[in-house]
């Protein structure tokens, strides 16, 4: 038995609703309507002939049609543009080395406001160079944190000479910690 | 006969429709030869079911003057580039459809309706007769009061509705005929159409039960 395909059934409303649609067959315009409109459009029709776009309307259409064209391999170009920036940019974002980072950490060292250490030896020491004097308050220059040992770290400073205030404390600076051994 | 086939063969064009595109085409043609005069043909040929279309989408009758003047011009400016992968009429209704879809986004603040008034002649259909015998109301009274009930129900729909219930209960369309012109599949047409359906009987209950 060949298939034959089953209407879906339309109900009463259905087809009452399609009738009251289809009312809207009667709606349409008188026969001068269209005396009218054929006028009108052969007006605009010759209008149309002798009529010039601006420049800027042509451009802008002319525009629109080439971007719609060339939008797929502009598209593509971007995209590949993009991965190889990305590439780009992530190498330089890889974990810098020991070597770069002791530039840095000096670099870092040397940006900090100035810091100062006062040495308060117990017994004078001699066997630095220079010899180290008791109560001297020196000027850290450097601190570089691969000095080789792994919580060692090397501190070049000068001697210098700091003014004291009627309190005691010397300007501008405050003890943060004292370090038994150096 | 497949199950695909049997429902391919309820929806492609029908003979009628593919000997109306050949003829289109000849004239498309003519004028693409420099008979510019030939265009006429084609305005006379469509402009009542394009104006039709249009109206039923804005449910104003000057707008529904323009825009389909205007849908004519743009289809004659682009005549040229018409290239027949379509039908004639599939192309010149999604000119208009764009048109006025355009024109309504551009307005949807600024919308003031403006109806037809219905055609006396044809009024004795079964139908209304049958209408006027099921209430008290005469038939003119009857006709007036379902025009404004069915234009306020069809302004509720979006326009996306409005346009599938217009091409397919007004203009006659097919499925697939619809389906081209909005550049939609023929499923989301038939979900469309169902929706609006649903969307109408409801609003106009009184009648259609």
């Amino acid at each position: 038995m060949p298939f034959q395909p089953q209407l879906n059934g339309s109900s009463n409303a259905d087809q009452r609703l399609s009738q009251i649609i289809k009312l809207k067959h009667l709606e349409k315009p008188e026969p001068a309507f269209w005396h009218a409109f054929e006028q009108e459009f052969r007006n605009r029709q010759l209008t149309s002939f002798v009529q010039v776009q601006p420049w800027h309307i042509q451009l802008k259409r002319k525009s629109s049609l080439a971007a719609r064209k060339a939008w797929r391999p502009i598209a593509t170009a971007a995209t590949a543009a993009l991965a190889v920036f990305a590439t780009i940019s992530v190498r330089h974002l890889v974990q810098p080395t020991a070597d770069q980072v002791a530039p840095v950490a000096s670099a870092i060292a040397a940006a900090e406001p100035d810091a100062f250490f006062v040495v308060q030896a117990a017994e004078q020491r001699k066997d630095t160079n220079p010899p180290v004097s008791n109560k001297t308050i020196y000027q850290v220059t450097e601190l570089s944190s691969s000095y080789g040992k792994e919580s060692d770290y090397q501190v070049n400073a000068m001697p210098v000479s700091l003014s004291q205030g009627p309190s005691g404390q010397t300007l501008g600076t405050k003890t943060i910690r004292t370090q038994e051994r150096y | 006969m497949s199950i695909s086939k049997a429902i391919d063969k309820t929806l492609v064009s029908t003979p009628e429709r593919r000997q109306e595109a050949d003829q289109d085409l000849a004239i498309v043609h003519k004028v693409q030869g420099g008979d510019v005069d030939a265009f006429d043909e084609l305005v006379t040929k469509y402009r009542e079911r394009i104006y039709a279309v249009v109206y039923n989408l804005t449910s104003n009758r000057e707008d529904a003057s323009d825009l389909t003047q205007d849908a004519f011009i743009k289809a004659f400016q682009s005549v040229g580039r018409f290239q027949g992968k379509s039908s004639f009429f599939t192309w010149l209704y999604r000119i208009a459809l764009n048109t006025t879809l355009t024109h309504l986004r551009k307005n949807k603040l600024r919308r003031f309706f403006s109806f037809e008034k219905m055609n006396d002649e044809d009024h004795s259909t079964g139908f209304i007769e049958q209408l006027t015998t099921d209430s008290d109301s005469d038939k003119n009274t009857l006709m007036n009061e379902l025009q404004e009930k069915l234009n306020d129900a069809f302004q509720k729909l979006s326009a996306k509705h409005r346009t599938v219930i217009t091409l397919y209960e007004i203009d006659g369309l097919s499925h697939k005929e619809i389906a081209e012109i909005v550049g939609s599949s023929v499923g989301t047409v038939r979900s469309r159409l169902h929706y609006a359906k649903q969307f109408l009987q409801a609003e106009l209950k009184d009648y259609v039960q």
